[in-house]
């Protein structure tokens, strides 16, 4: 009987990736100062302002296998993390379930549960896209 | 996990991700003043962060972080679009039984009358190879052992 063992990689789907809440989509102006034009270096393409949760950990939770998904603590200059990006750099949108297990306060509704909520769920079942995707 | 799941996966993830941003051509409001969009998108680093992002394009003159908080930007308005679409098309029929094209749509919309505003949250591509790779990692924890 022989044996052999391999070491080999695993895939962490969200190795180099993110989850933000997109702020603003913009373009730089091609003016600046009025009527100058802009550096040549800036670009050109659509650009966002995102909002950054903390980095997911390595694997998801336990029982449903869904990441925790949470916000970070605000800089000492009272604002959240954030990040001018390409546009481009968006890989996806994600739907986040809001964690529940503490209850569910009053200022939660639909249109507010994202400001007001500091811990999610990935729904990796929101799509069939999702749930390729997000796992 | 078979050495032949891995190699079907690695062929999945070679094609799971989009490809196609489609933004349209003329933005949803046309000079808005950066205060403006900072309150109306509920988003006060916006000026930090797009000043310190100006700042890396100046090579020659780059700011230190506390000369930054000082800076004034070149431009005190922006082009400003509320939402775009993906092409999620690069996945394959397999996903979409009609095989039609599937879009994403994602939302960064401030409220207006009769609508609430909508800031939706999204997946981020943070470096370089993490599409050409399909965002795999490696890891020493997990062993195979066959005989």
């Amino acid at each position: 009987m022989i044996f052999i063992l391999f070491t080999t990689k695993i895939k962490i789907w969200h190795l180099g990736t993110r989850i933000g809440r997109l702020r603003v989509i913009f373009k730089l102006p091609e003016k600046i100062y009025g009527s100058w034009p802009s550096p040549s270096s800036w670009p050109s393409e659509p650009l966002a302002y995102i909002e950054w949760f903390d980095k997911l950990k390595k694997t998801a939770e336990p029982y449903h296998d869904l990441y925790l998904v949470t916000k970070p603590s605000l800089l000492a200059d009272g604002n959240p993390p954030g990040a001018i990006i390409p546009l481009s750099s968006i890989r996806q949108s994600c739907h986040l379930l809001p964690d529940f297990s503490n209850g569910v306060p009053s200022n939660w509704t639909t249109d507010t549960v994202l400001d007001n909520c500091r811990r999610f769920y990935l729904n990796s079942f929101s799509s069939k896209y999702a749930y390729q995707t997000l796992w | 996990m078979t050495i032949e799941d891995l190699d079907d996966e690695d062929e999945l993830t070679s094609i799971r991700f989009p490809i196609g941003v489609r933004l349209s051509k003329f933005p949803s409001r046309k000079n808005q003043n950066i205060k403006h969009i900072m309150d109306k998108h509920n988003c006060p680093g916006f000026l930090r962060n797009l000043t310190s992002f100006i700042n890396s394009f100046n090579q020659d003159n780059l700011l230190t972080n506390g000369r930054l908080r000082n800076a004034t930007l070149p431009f005190d308005s922006l082009d400003v679009f509320h939402g775009f679409r993906f092409s999620l098309d690069s996945l394959g029929n397999d996903i979409d039984e009609s095989n039609e094209e599937e879009l994403d749509n994602v939302k960064a919309k401030p409220r207006s009358p009769g609508s609430p505003a909508r800031f939706d949250t999204v997946v981020v591509m943070t470096s370089d190879n993490c599409e050409s790779t399909g965002l795999e990692g490696t890891s020493n924890d997990l062993y195979f052992v066959y005989y």
